[in-house]
Order: C-alpha cells, then structure tokens, then sequence
C-alpha cells in the first residue's frame, strides 16, 4: 500500500513538473491589419466565488495571457466587483486589458453589459437594462440568446450592440448553435464569440476578434459599438465581408492543438489524482 | 485495502473497526486529510480548465478552494462537542475525511472529461446531463450513508442523533459552499421563482 500511495505522489509530481514546463506565455506580437488593432477577446468571462467559477479574477487575468487574449470581460452574475478586482490587477502586471462588466442574470434574457461601472438590476426589462448599459458608456450583448430567451429580447434585440453567435451551447446541442446564428441575423449586431469560461475548458475557447484602433477600454467598445468584429466557429466565420478579406489567412480559425508535454501532465495527473482518492492515508492507529 | 475504499465500499464495518483501534493522533492528523482535499481540488482546478496540472493554477486555487475542507473541519468539530467520543477531535477530523471518496471520484471523473477531451468534445459530452446529475445523486446518496455510519459509529450517537448531525453538515457545508459558488445568480433564480 506504502508503494500505491507514493506511485501517486510520483504521479502527481510528474505531472506538475509537465505541467510547468509546457506552460508559457505566448510570444504574439501585436497584429495590425488594415490600420486597425486585430485583438483577440473573450467578453463572457466568470470567476470565483459568487460567479459559479472556479479560478480567482487575478488568476482568470493570468489564465488569459497564458491563452493569447488581449481583451476579457468579467462578467460576474448581477454584480461588477470583480471586473474591478480583475481590471486593478491586469493594469499592475501589464495583463490583458479587462473591460469591467455584469452579467445581467434576469429570468427572461441575460445581458452582458460591458464597460460600466455600477450594477444593473436584473429587475429591468431588457430594454431598460440595455439602455442603463449605453448610459454608462458600455456595450450591451446577448448572452447565449437560445429560443427560451427570445421572448426577453422583445423589444430590445434592435437596442443591441453584439450577440453571441457562438458559445459553448453550440456545442451541446445543434438547436442551440442554429438558435444562436437565427438569432444573430434577427439582431443585426456585432458578431460575438464567447467561451463563457467558468474554470471548465479553455478560456477562450470560443473568442472574437475585435478590429479596434487601440488596445485601450474606449478603442475596444467604439469596434464593438461600429461592429468591426470577427468569429470563427470552425465552419463558418461570422462578421463584416471587409473585414473577412482582411483577415484571410491572418487569423486562426481554430484553436492550436495541445502539445505532447501538456496532454502528458493532463493523463498523469488524472492517474494521480485518482491514486491519492484511492489510497489517501493509512489509520492514524495502525 | 486502503482505508479510504473500505470506507466507501462497507462504511459500516469499516468505521466499526477503524473507531475501535488505539488512537495515535497528532497535530498532522487533524490537517493531513483536509490538506489532501485542498490540494486535490486545487489539481481538478488546474486539470479542468487547461488540461494540464500547472502549480501556477493549482497552488492559488487550493488555497480559496480550502473553504470548503475548513467548512467541513468546522462542522465536524460541532458535531463532536455533542458526542460522547473516546476519541481525540483530530482522529474524528481524519476519519471523518476518509470517507470522502464518493464526490472527490464524481470529481475526478467530471475533471477527466474536461483534462483529457478537446473543448467542442468535452462540452457536448458535459451535456449528458442525465448521466453527469445521476452519478452526482448516487454520489451524494451514498456520501451521505457513509457520513450518517461515521456519525452512528465513530461519534457514537444515536440513529437520530447522526441523522440530525448529517442534516446540520449538509445544511451548513451545501448552504454555504453554494452560496459562495453562486449567491448571486442563484438569488435571482429563487427571487423570481417566489415572486419576491
């Protein structure tokens, strides 16, 4: 038993070592593209606690940078503290840049308002709720619009400054991706990619490229707002025409695969962690 | 075989027997096993969200995911005042932690399936909702069995007695642990849903 428990020890250590030395901050130089800032955004972004996450916003800040984002959003259900938290953070360690926002978790629709400053209630209508987003100078973008939230959206879908066109629902189910994409041609707002990262998977997995003329929180919300935005979900690539051509070939369409050494710490340290559950400690009276 | 599957397998004769061997504990006792579940979820954290077990995820996240084995330390130190145990709080704090296996292999098979799948795979695999709720209620129902046999034969209370002790546990380590993971959003789910 004795040889069980440091096997997973050994396990666990192997893979922390694995872990480590695959993981690196991208080398990425800035993209320019036809006179405008090509950057790369995830704008539905969760944290730890009080957002059904698991990482920590400095740690969320981190995960970015280690992912090749330029641009995150915490979007913390009915509440902006930390977007702040993220934001103060970010600036200190020259991270991404992170656009302090809510996400307005109603019964009927839920909102991402991005780049404001104070809560909005999720007891506004939609409506109210996007307009309260413009007034403070923030962006306002459909969250995962499956059909059970059009009805939300009644009247304000032409308020709308983005929608995501893709998000992980996409993936669970082909309703929700065709939902998403009806959706998004009703709206006639930027094209959205978010990952709605909450510690599960990639953050993001799914992104959107953002045609902004700075890297600064007002430069990012103006492309948003003039729908210079770019997705791709695999298939397809959603956004302007000018836009697409620019970007041929500049841009990837899919996200990298993992390397040997990190697939390598993933299975070892799957192992381990199931030795640990498995054997955990003799009796303290044996 | 290990202590930690014999708890899971046959709570019952296993607590009956793990209660009644001499009692060795020290100050390592009481933190050995909480410790284990914090670095553990620290390493779920890791593995979830890049695949790959890296100190830079794991380290900071077991560290805020301490609450939830510091809630549960707390709980059974409650419990334990009430008891008439012959045994030390930090051997009741260890092997009420030996019989954790059930939800920390629930979540070392929901980390599998995002570690080891690309994220379009792992996500349309996470909607198998059916199967990943189901495991969680065996998991729960049978954690809860073996917390009541730890209660019953370990703390040495009464059938009633356990069953108050596992309802406090539940309802201050789930009230709690869920109101730190979702408070928010989930306060506007229950608001509407009552009409307040």
């Amino acid at each position: 038993m004795r040889q069980l428990r440091a096997a997973s020890a050994c396990l666990l250590l192997a893979a922390a070592i694995c872990g480590a030395i695959s993981d690196s901050v991208p080398g990425r130089p800035p993209l320019t593209l036809g006179g405008y800032r090509v950057l790369a955004a995830d704008l539905h972004v969760h944290s730890f606690p009080l957002s059904a996450a698991t990482l920590a916003p400095w740690d969320v800040v981190i995960e970015a940078r280690h992912q090749g984002l330029d641009v995150i959003t915490l979007t913390a259900h009915n509440m902006v503290a930390p977007g702040k938290v993220a934001r103060w953070f970010s600036r200190r360690i020259g991270g991404p840049t992170v656009l302090v926002g809510e996400e307005v978790h109603a019964p009927r629709y839920h909102l991402i308002a991005a780049g404001i400053d104070t809560p909005i209630s999720w007891r506004s209508s939609a409506a109210d709720a996007v307009r309260e987003t413009h007034r403070q100078g923030g962006v306002a973008i459909a969250a995962h619009p499956t059909a059970e939230f059009w009805a939300g959206w009644n009247g304000a879908i032409e308020l709308l400054d983005g929608t995501e066109v893709l998000h992980p629902s996409a993936w669970i189910s082909q309703g929700a991706a065709e939902n998403l994409r009806e959706f998004y041609h009703r709206a006639g707002a930027a094209p959205i990619g978010s990952s709605d990262y909450r510690g599960l998977s990639l953050i993001g997995a799914c992104r959107t490229y953002v045609f902004a003329l700075d890297n600064s929180e007002q430069g990012i919300l103006e492309a948003i707002r003039a729908h210079r935005t770019l997705v791709f979900d695999g298939d397809r690539v959603y956004g302007d025409a000018a836009l697409q051509a620019l970007a041929a070939g500049n841009l990837p369409e899919r996200l990298p695969e993992r390397g040997s050494l990190s697939r390598a710490s993933g299975i070892l340290g799957i192992a381990g962690l199931l030795g640990a559950i498995c054997c955990g400690f003799r009796p303290t009276s044996a | 075989m290990p202590s930690d599957l014999w708890v899971m397998f046959r709570p019952a004769a296993a607590y009956s027997y793990l209660s009644k061997l001499p009692c060795h504990a020290t100050r390592w006792t009481v933190v050995r096993r909480p410790l284990l579940m914090a670095v553990l979820l620290g390493c779920a954290v890791s593995l979830m969200t890049e695949g790959r077990l890296t100190p830079r995820l794991a380290l900071p996240a077991a560290f805020y995911w301490s609450f939830l084995p510091l809630l549960q330390v707390g709980c059974v130190a409650v419990s334990y005042r009430r008891a008439r145990s012959p045994r030390s709080l930090a051997s009741a704090i260890d092997l009420f932690f030996a019989g954790t296996a059930p939800w920390m292999l629930w979540l070392a098979a929901y980390t599998s399936l995002w570690a080891l799948a690309a994220p379009p795979r792992a996500y349309n695999w996470s909607g198998y909702h059916k199967l990943w709720y189901g495991l969680a209620i065996l998991a729960g129902c049978w954690s809860a069995y073996i917390d009541f046999c730890y209660f019953r034969l370990v703390l040495g209370k009464t059938a009633a007695g356990a069953g108050g002790s596992l309802l406090f546990h539940r309802a201050v380590c789930w009230g709690f642990g869920l109101a730190v993971f979702v408070l928010p959003g989930g306060w506007q789910t229950v608001a509407s849903w009552a009409g307040l």
